[in-house]
């Protein structure tokens, strides 16, 4: 334990003070109305349109996921071996598959197992990637070493080629298909949690919490992660494009969520084999995939600058 | 200035884009241009598909790289495709011939018994190293082949090679342990190539990269890992010699490559396209498809030791579930043919068993009934990652819902698979096996089998079996196989799903010499003419 020089009201109200310094140095207004950080994040979030429209899609591809029964004209393996192949018409706006079942009731049931997967490799991630950084950073020396290390030997190895390997021990359905593409990615989040809360650890807040007897645990979840929270999110944003990709990858090359689940990747993989006489089974879940993840890094690049207090007007 | 530099980005983006685009006619105008620099006009000109006409050079496009050229140590079919390029055996099965061989490297023969055979060797034949063919070298390979033993080491237990006799250079008489009629016919479809013997052991393991002991119509010249090999014709081939003074064999392991390769004109044979694109290549002008018969079948393969399959009436519901005739042509983009029989089309003893499963689904619900799943259960199979397979396997996971079987779907790796079978750890797997006589189903269907996946275990079918082989007599041999087919499909230890097919594309004014019915002679490209 650090010694204890300061009574922790005084330390707790100069902590106070910095914060105020560091997030919104040199603004005048706030002086007077006390507006809070998440709510001026977010106007500046919403005056960016590029960032509202990378919103907008991936609220909608998130609404598709969550209720796919409500827009898809058909079960995703209704199969009709009397329309084979249709092109896309009216009643079949992306057309049919190989078994005739309908391409847009696939894709919309796909968006579950695509984003899904991907929403929850990287909440996994997160956890197994934060708690391992905040410790390190926490309590640095030779934890910090030790974690760092182990940490650079996981990231030496290409990401994909971890996910496969870790897919092929593992067997292959949803669970472990989350679990591997985690593990590959979760080196990223440790270090930009390390660094967020290296940056804020020596702050007097910490001392105080310190000095009134608050435990490791409690500083680390309570105090630090709360105030390293910015840089984490973007990365957790950013990261999710990255994993709705490694899933469409993994499925693509048969490793991932398997037949008949409508994952794009799965899709796209079964259409290949048709992309010179059928192109709509591979156009339209590319074309989905392309949108998630388009949509999701714009909205992950506005989230950086609404949440980087250098970048306030 | 900021203007301009987004001109200037937008206009290397326009140029990046389109390079991509072309990289693909770009990079197999260049690998097309190669081969001409080794014999020959280019086979392109131009955009023009045309095929090789005048020049000397023959370009097959094959889906895989074999390993090696050693006649004994090969397992895979890719290595038979190089090692059939230099070397030939006795002689071929030929469904077109009325004892049902073509003489090869053995000009006749007779059985002096039921246990002997006497050959007669063709006299005057070169091997490529200048030595002349003779009855020990014939007696050489035979003994090569069966110590290493590696295409099914059960079919070679009973020829008695040590006791094989000499009669002069070219007349050889090989015996039995015991009387078979199919241990003969065995060595005498294919089964073994006969290599010079001076050759082989002065080479020993190097004889796999350097194979010049074989009496084939090609040499080797050139082999270029992960591209092709080259091989230039034999002009002391004792036979009618190949057409084309270069053969170059590529190896596309990606099947759309093997489509682009035929539709930019870069190859003149294709091997195995794939079903997909059928159509594509049968409207392409100067090219032809040629569906080729292959021994394969793709079977259901069921564990009949499993808590729910080893019930007969389980494993004939889930089969009249079924519907073969729509589910088949539809995995397989109407290549190949709905099966009916355990045998493939292959085994000359094939026939229509009395029962050959069609849909019925109130059948199928009344054995579920009467076996007491009324309310289903859970199933699993495990494939290897093939379309037809998986699509197949997503039709019957709809079929047998009606069951209220819950069919779950793993693909996993081939070398999984068997571990998984053999061990008898698994419920239902789709493989393709084949054989050339009803003998080759030993394998699957007796009880000792070396590939028994079902463990399929009856006392009658290995009767037959044994029955069936020790007769010398075709009648009598047909009568127990007929009987070996009814029995496994009231039993169903294995359904059979389709009688495979591959998609062969040939320049369109080229043809074999010989008829190719099945896919080892497909494989012997030296056949292959120009009109």
């Amino acid at each position: 334990m650090a010694k204890i020089s300061t009574p922790a009201i005084m330390a707790f109200q100069i902590n106070q003070e910095k914060r105020e310094r560091i997030f919104k140095k040199k603004n005048d207004s706030t002086d007077t109305v006390s507006v809070p950080l998440w709510l001026e994040s977010w106007r500046r979030l919403i005056r960016r349109p590029t960032a509202t429209l990378g919103m907008i899609i991936f609220l909608a591809l998130v609404l598709m996921a969550l209720f796919p029964s409500l827009i898809a004209p058909e079960g995703y393996d209704n199969q009709q071996y009397t329309k084979l192949f249709q092109p896309p018409n009216a009643q079949n706006i992306m057309g049919t598959d190989n078994l005739g079942r309908d391409v847009f009731s696939r894709v919309l049931y796909g968006a579950r197992y695509s984003m899904g997967v991907g929403f929850f490799a990287v909440i996994f991630a997160l956890l197994i990637g934060g708690t391992m950084g905040s410790i390190a950073a926490f309590y640095g020396g030779r934890a910090d070493s030790i974690i760092m290390r182990f940490l650079d030997i996981v990231l030496s190895i290409p990401s994909i080629l971890l996910a496969i390997a870790i897919t092929s021990i593992l067997g292959t359905n949803i669970v472990n298909l989350t679990i591997a593409i985690s593990i590959s990615s979760f080196p990223h989040y440790a270090r930009i949690v390390r660094a967020a809360i290296l940056s804020i650890k020596e702050l007097e807040f910490v001392e105080a919490a310190r000095a009134i007897g608050a435990s490791d645990t409690r500083i680390i979840f309570r105090h630090l992660l709360p105030n390293a929270m910015a840089p984490i999110i973007v990365q957790a944003t950013v990261g999710l494009g990255g994993a709705i990709l490694s899933c469409a990858a993994l499925s693509f090359i048969g490793l991932g969520i398997q037949p008949p689940l409508p994952e794009w990747g799965t899709m796209l993989s079964a259409g290949r084999e048709y992309i010179r006489e059928y192109w709509w089974l591979v156009v339209f879940p590319g074309m989905f995939i392309m949108l998630a993840i388009f949509s999701v890094n714009l909205f992950g690049d506005g989230l950086r600058d609404a949440l980087d207090p250098r970048l306030k007007q | 200035m900021k203007k301009q530099v987004i001109k200037a980005l937008s206009l290397l983006m326009v140029v990046m884009l389109l390079a991509g685009c072309g990289g693909q006619s770009a990079s197999s105008g260049g690998s097309a241009g190669t081969p001409a620099a080794g014999g020959g006009t280019a086979p392109t000109e131009g955009t023009a598909a045309s095929v090789t006409v005048e020049d000397d050079t023959l370009i097959v496009a094959l889906d895989a790289e074999g390993a090696t050229f050693d006649p004994f140590n090969f397992a895979d079919l890719d290595s038979g495709f190089l090692v059939r390029a230099v070397h030939e055996p006795l002689a071929y099965l030929d469904s077109t011939n009325p004892d049902g061989f073509t003489p090869v490297l053995a000009e006749s023969w007779e059985y002096l018994d039921n246990q002997t055979i006497r050959l007669h060797l063709r006299k005057g034949v070169k091997f490529q190293n200048g030595e002349e063919m003779k009855a020990s070298d014939v007696v050489f390979s035979i003994k090569m082949a069966k110590t290493k033993g590696l295409v099914s080491p059960v079919n070679w237990k009973n020829l008695d090679i040590e006791n094989a006799k000499i009669i002069d250079d070219y007349t050889l008489e090989l015996k039995t342990y015991e009387p078979s009629s199919f241990t003969f016919a065995w060595l005498l479809s294919e089964m073994v190539n006969i290599v010079s013997e001076k050759a082989y052991t002065e080479q020993g393991e190097k004889y796999g990269r350097n194979p010049n002991g074989g009496t084939g119509p090609y040499i080797l010249t050139d082999w270029v890992a992960g591209d092709r090999v080259t091989f230039t014709r034999n002009e002391n081939y004792w036979g009618e010699k190949p057409q084309y003074k270069t053969m170059i064999l590529r190896f596309m392991v990606e099947g759309t490559a093997r489509t682009f390769a035929v539709e930019s004109g870069d190859v003149d044979v294709a091997y195995s396209c794939p079903t997909a694109d059928l159509k594509t290549l049968s409207n392409l002008e100067n090219y032809k498809v040629i569906p080729q018969k292959t021994s394969g079948v793709n079977y259901l393969f069921i564990n009949t030791q499993d808590k729910y399959l080893k019930d007969v009436r389980v494993r004939k519901a889930l089969s009249y579930a079924l519907d073969l005739d729509t589910m088949v042509p539809i995995a397989y983009n109407n290549v190949g043919k709905v099966a009916f029989s355990v045998f493939g089309p292959s085994a000359p003893q094939q026939i229509k068993p009395d029962l050959v499963y069609k849909k019925d689904m109130e059948k199928a619900k009344a054995l579920m009934k009467e076996a007491g799943y009324e309310d289903g259960f859970d199933l699993k199979i495990i494939i290897t990652d093939r379309s037809a397979r998986k699509t197949l396997c997503e039709m019957m996971k709809n079929a047998w819902a009606e069951l209220n079987v819950n069919l779950e779907i793993e693909v996993l790796e081939l070398s999984t698979i068997l571990d998984l079978t053999m061990k008898g750890d698994y419920q239902l797997t789709i493989m393709a096996e084949g054989g050339f006589h009803g003998e080759a189903w030993r394998a699957f269907l007796h009880s000792d089998g070396v590939n028994n996946y079902s463990h399929y275990k009856n006392a009658r079918v290995d009767e037959l079996f044994d029955l069936a082989v020790k007769t010398a007599d075709a009648q009598e041999g047909a009568k127990y196989y007929n009987e070996l087919q009814n029995i496994c499909a009231e039993e169903v230890p294995m359904l059979p799903l389709q009688y495979d097919e591959i998609l062969n594309v040939l320049g369109k004014d080229l043809y074999y010499s010989v008829d190719p019915t099945y896919n080892f002679m497909a494989a012997r490209f030296y056949y292959i003419r120009h009109k």
